[in-house]
């Protein structure tokens, strides 16, 4: 025979039930002697796994402890590093912030540098009375001088 | 180095001598696990010493160890390959005290029987309860070393305890007929 609160009496001598729930079951056991029972076989099943008797060799402790001192350590570089969650989580959003921050400064960078290219190239770049460019500024006018004479002679052709 | 050897002997000397009964109590009906418990009590502490996460505290310590102890006992059940320990089983028969023959008969009966009974629950039981009444962890600890929900846990728990009372009673009434 069996009871739907003998669960809640594994429960209760486990401490895992909050002040209200332990005071029904505790009435409940008072009026109920399947669960009553139950709580003593549970209690003698407890004293028995708690009375098994364990001993070590002796100097086993010391022994075992010895061996694992002994062994060699792995460098640090190969060990994990424990983390709790939310410093991890913290760490992890610095770093994207960080990294969306220099993103967004690289892409600035370029625009600001280019729009100061474009203004001294508009300032040096005056229109020749022919019309033409004057290529010498570009190759020292090595190149384009000879360009310039070729272009001329072609003109008076 | 010297502060991490002092707060390793300190972890270790807190949780060795619990996690060798918790793996004895555990492995218990395995063919040679009486010799293996405290080798793989001592390939946990290793692991953790060697290469286990740097910086843990006492309290974290003990659910790494006992979650990577419960991992190792379960590959060795399932292999059913235990290294043979002869040095230390002679070394059991010459550190025997001279305790009464017929006191210790009994004693090692009742551990057989408390260790068959333990073998009788399925592993996630087994290892639920032992961690319940040994080494006292809470609910939500037990589910943090076994990796499972705490309502699993609880359920666990009950049914390991009902199973052990029904079969306790199975045992008492045969020896009460013989």
């Amino acid at each position: 025979m069996d009871c739907n609160w003998t669960e809640k009496v594994s429960q209760l001598l486990d401490e895992e039930l909050s002040g209200d729930e332990a005071l029904r079951v505790e009435e409940h056991l008072s009026a109920c002697s399947v669960c009553s029972g139950a709580r003593e076989d549970f209690l003698r099943v407890r004293r028995e796994i708690k009375a098994y008797d364990f001993q070590l060799e002796p100097f086993a402790n010391e022994r075992a402890l010895r061996d694992i001192l002994a062994s060699e350590k792995a460098p640090f570089w190969r060990r994990r590093i424990a983390v709790p969650v939310p410093a991890m989580a913290t760490l992890l959003v610095l770093l994207l912030a960080l990294g969306l921050w220099s993103a967004s400064l690289r892409i600035r960078r370029p625009a600001a540098e280019g729009a100061r290219v474009n203004q001294t190239t508009e300032a040096n770049s005056q229109p020749e009375p022919g019309g033409a460019f004057d290529l010498s500024r570009f190759d020292h006018g090595e190149r384009a001088a000879v360009i310039k004479i070729k272009r001329e002679q072609s003109s008076n052709q | 180095m010297a502060r991490d050897n002092e707060d390793f002997t300190i972890i270790f000397n807190e949780v060795y001598p619990g996690l060798c009964r918790f793996l004895e109590c555990f492995m218990g009906g395995q063919e040679g696990a009486l010799a293996a418990h405290e080798d793989i009590a001592q390939e946990s502490f290793m692991r953790f010493y060697r290469s286990g996460p740097a910086g843990l505290q006492s309290r974290e310590a003990r659910f790494w160890l006992y979650r990577v102890a419960r991992n190792l006992a379960l590959n060795e059940m399932s292999r059913r390959h235990v290294r043979s320990r002869l040095w230390s089983k002679v070394a059991e028969i010459f550190n025997r005290d001279g305790t009464n023959p017929a006191e210790e008969f009994e004693q090692e009966e009742r551990k057989k029987m408390v260790l068959d009974l333990l073998q009788s629950l399925p592993e996630y039981q087994r290892a639920a309860l032992l961690l319940r009444e040994q080494s006292e962890m809470s609910y939500r600890e037990i589910a943090r070393v076994l990796d499972v929900s705490e309502s699993k846990v609880k359920v666990d728990i009950f049914r390991a305890r009902s199973a052990l009372r029904s079969k306790w009673k199975e045992v008492e009434s045969a020896v009460g007929n013989y």
